[in-house]
């Protein structure tokens, strides 16, 4: 014991020399520093100066852990190095503080900071506590099997859950500025050797060029990074789930974290990533393909029903089975409102039932959300108000909106229903199909971060056709076609 | 522009309306043989978008090779030849567009005009974006389109009647006369003075294998043409086909398996017309391109201006889809298509003078 107390005190003298020696170099006229300090902050009450000796320590009592101070900082200062613990961390963190701006952007981050009685200059360490919540798997991301972890808003919590993935020293991060105002910091991070270094390149141009002035969510920052002419698709990927992730980073693809936001970005984002899912590859090819299909098949449904259902009622009869046709116009007997008014009315209706479902609280909102859906749905139709077939479509499309795995995307087949149906109402199929068209152009000219966002089927990358709809068995699944060259053959 | 994608354009620069439009003409004119018209006027053709292809990826497009041998001057008439030629095919592409779709999915009154005007939008809007979005929609658009068509002959022969469509050799001649073989050059000859400007404005990844790109969109045209005329007079006999006006959409109506799948041209009609569009907007782009050469830039004025007044022409010269049909015949088999191919031959004919002339 006694053994171990020298040893002890033995680094904190050597710490305390460390002080010393590096607070020699600064010029000795800073006097007022703590005062400035104060001033400048506009006298906050949380801002704590405690004189130790001919030493000042600063730092907000709000965001900094109270044990960490009082065991690394205030213990070792008052004791001296009489034989109280004194953490390593002391001497491995400590940064140098040159300028007024250096020790409030550190007290800001969560440091302490020493200012010394009648020298310039200053040090700081880090002793953030920054709320935090557990590690949980994110709810809108669930998966039945694989990983139950998702990102939370510690912006180290979420590297080191990456670091974690993938333990390789090609794994690399750098830091990015996330918001001029609010300070928010981010990471930049990919793999070594399999980013292409022209994608790395422009996304580092892209934030150099994205200046927000404030970042409350990843999202925010994904607004300034999307080019301002994509109003409808997404273009840069979002995930919360850390295998996404790694998963995202052994492709060749940037992700982007933001401090304070579970939500990683993930650049080059193509269409075909937004409706693939972490589960695909913990399942057999079969099964994934299945799953793509029928999400590929939801995607139709959600975009094409409603309208669909309109053009073939109000102008393209002759293109329905007779016996289906007579069905539906069973059904619509007695119902005063033509067929297009009703589905539009229809898909608001669902949209405030939607709206006010996620509004209110949990029980509530599914509350209002059946007797929304089946209640009102019910009444409705018997009443002769609206018809069946058209609850039954209408309903369908919605639901099948919710088999994407991209809330985006969701939103986005969602709005292009209502002119789509406009356009079938007008022009039946012949509207719907110059509608699809338009939305196929849009599509085919858009990119993301230089590639294309049809890629790799417009314009065909045989190597990318590997993971796009059937995923090969994964050992002879080969690197992806968004991966550098200098990584050929390497096995994804 | 990938291989692939310069493929894609150039067989919807063909099929869509080739396979639409051209059946029900060959069997009118060459009877139950009509179908080997397209594999007959495809030999002349495909030299013709080898001789192109190969000329264009080594000397220069017949645009620029014009500029080089006849001098700005008289280059540019020459131009403007070829730049009328191209127009009065473009007219009849987009009127032809708004026809297919009044007549396929459009059962409601509404005029052809604003069809027509609705079918050249979406065209303006991928030459607005560029060659290299038109590719993209290109190389979605035509494997469906074939697999489509393929599922449509396919789904068609349990009801051939191969005592109509049999001897496969042909007795009579009719189908090889002048009118026959010349209708079927207005398409075939599209990929050869469409590819030849197009290769040489977009970087193709495979240049020098343009030709060989230009003579498989001719061919598989024509043999995908073939195929389906033959099939249809298998199934609706010579008259039934000969009356027709589109007696490819008289077959998907007539394809039924069960009470439940039939009225499956609400499946293929989309595609079609997609196909059309990509079609017509391959015209704008060349079009609008020649256009530009002509007036020395203004890119986005010309290709509006273009659009505007190619539409207009569109509705305006062509009241009836007879209208279509005869300028078909007269203007582009008779006019536009020997002055598009006569341009096209001088261009290359002057180059190859001054490059004599510069080598002695």
């Amino acid at each position: 014991m006694k053994r171990e107390w020298g040893h002890i005190a033995d680094r904190c003298e050597t710490v305390l020399e460390h002080i010393r020696a590096v607070w020699t170099d600064l010029p000795l006229d800073g006097r007022d520093d703590a005062e400035r300090l104060w001033e400048t902050l506009g006298g906050p009450p949380d801002l704590v100066i405690r004189n130790i000796g001919d030493m000042r320590v600063l730092y907000l009592t709000t965001i900094v852990d109270h044990r960490r101070i009082e065991e690394a900082v205030i213990r070792p200062l008052t004791i001296g190095s009489g034989g109280a613990p004194f953490p390593q961390m002391l001497t491995a963190e400590l940064s140098t503080l040159r300028t007024l701006g250096d020790a409030i952007d550190a007290l800001l981050a969560a440091k302490v900071v020493f200012l010394s009685q009648g020298r310039a200059g200053g040090l700081a360490m880090p002793v953030q506590q920054w709320p935090q919540r557990e590690l949980q798997e994110p709810p809108a991301e669930f998966i039945a099997r694989g990983p139950h972890v998702g990102f939370v808003e510690n912006l180290d919590t979420n590297v080191a859950l990456l670091r974690h993935a993938i333990p390789e020293p090609s794994l690399r991060w750098e830091h990015i500025a996330a918001g001029q105002r609010t300070g928010t910091k981010g990471a930049l991070v990919y793999i070594d050797g399999l980013v292409r270094p022209n994608l790395l390149a422009r996304v580092r141009r892209h934030l150099r060029r994205a200046a927000p002035s404030f970042t409350l969510d990843s999202a925010m920052l994904a607004q300034w990074l999307a080019p301002r002419s994509n109003i409808l698709f997404p273009t840069i990927g979002t995930t919360e789930r850390p295998d996404r992730v790694v998963a995202a980073l052994l492709e060749g693809r940037v992700a982007i974290l933001v401090t304070g936001s579970p939500t990683a970005l993930l650049v080059p984002n193509v269409f075909a990533h937004l409706l693939h899912v972490p589960e695909d590859y913990y399942q057999t090819p079969i099964s994934a393909l299945t799953n793509r299909l029928i999400r590929i098949l939801g995607l139709l449904v959600a975009a094409g029903a409603s309208p669909l259902l309109v053009a073939l009622t109000t102008i393209n009869h002759d293109l329905i089975p007779e016996r289906l046709f007579v069905a539906i116009a069973q059904a619509r007997r007695g119902v005063p409102i033509p067929i297009a008014v009703e589905v539009l009315v229809l898909e608001v209706t669902i949209e405030v039932i939607r709206e006010a479902g996620v509004r209110l609280p949990g029980p509530v909102g599914q509350s209002v959300a059946i007797i929304g859906a089946v209640v009102v749905g019910q009444a409705a139709v018997m009443s002769g108000l609206i018809s069946a077939p058209a609850v039954v479509v209408v309903s369908l499309a919605f639901i099948a909106s919710f088999v994407l795995p991209s809330t985006d995307l969701v939103m986005t087949m969602r709005l292009m229903r209502y002119p789509l149906i406009v356009l079938a109402t007008v022009f039946g199929l012949y509207g719907l199909t110059w509608g699809l068209l338009l939305a196929l152009i849009y599509l085919c000219a858009l990119d993301s971060f230089g590639v294309p966002y049809l890629a790799p089927v417009s314009p065909l990358r045989p190597r990318g056709l590997q993971d796009t709809l059937w995923r090969r068995p994964l050992p002879r699944l080969r690197r992806s076609f968004l991966a550098s060259g200098a990584q050929r053959g390497q096995s994804r | 522009m990938t291989n692939g994608q310069f493929f894609a354009l150039m067989f919807l620069a063909v099929f869509p309306t080739m396979a639409m439009l051209l059946p029900g003409d060959l069997v009118r004119l060459g009877g139950r043989y009509g179908w080997w018209t397209p594999l007959l006027a495809a030999m002349p053709a495909i030299v013709a978008a080898w001789l192109t292809g190969t000329l264009g990826g080594r000397v220069g497009d017949s645009v620029s090779v014009a500029m080089r041998g006849l001098g700005r001057v008289a280059g540019r008439a020459l131009l403007l030849v070829e730049w009328l030629a191209l127009g009065a095919y473009m007219v009849v592409v987009i009127r032809e567009s708004g026809e297919i779709s009044a007549v396929t999915l459009v059962t409601a009154n509404i005029p052809v005009w604003v069809l027509t005007v609705l079918s050249a939008l979406p065209a303006a809007l991928l030459v607005w974006f560029g060659p290299v979005v038109l590719g993209r929609t290109a190389i979605l658009i035509w494997p469906v389109l074939v697999f489509m068509y393929a599922g449509v002959l396919a789904a068609i022969l349990p009801s051939t009647h191969l005592i109509w469509a049999l001897p496969i050799v042909p007795h009579d001649m009719r189908f090889a006369t002048w009118q026959p073989v010349l209708r079927t050059w207005v398409w075939e000859a599209e990929p050869t003075f469409l590819g030849g400007v197009l290769m040489n404005h977009v970087q193709v990844t495979a240049r020098k294998s343009a030709g060989r790109t230009l003579v498989w969109a001719v061919a598989v045209s024509a043999i995908l043409t073939a195929l389906g005329t033959w099939s249809m007079v298998a199934e609706a006999g010579p008259r039934g086909v000969a009356v027709g006006a589109l007696p490819i959409l008289d077959l998907v109506n007539r394809i039924a398996l069960g009470p439940f799948v039939q009225h499956l041209q609400s499946v293929v009609l989309p595609i079609e017309t997609m196909g059309t569009v990509v079609k017509v907007g391959v015209f704008l782009w060349v079009w609008s391109r020649l256009g530009q050469r002509i007036v020395g830039g203004w890119t986005t004025i010309v290709l509006v201006v273009e659009t505007i007044v190619g539409t207009s022409l569109a509705v305006a010269l062509f009241p009836s889809v007879l209208a279509v049909d005869r300028a078909t015949y007269f203007w582009l088999a008779r006019w536009a298509l020997p002055a598009l191919i006569g341009s096209i031959v001088v261009a290359y004919g002057a180059a190859t003078i001054q490059r004599g002339r510069g080598r002695t």
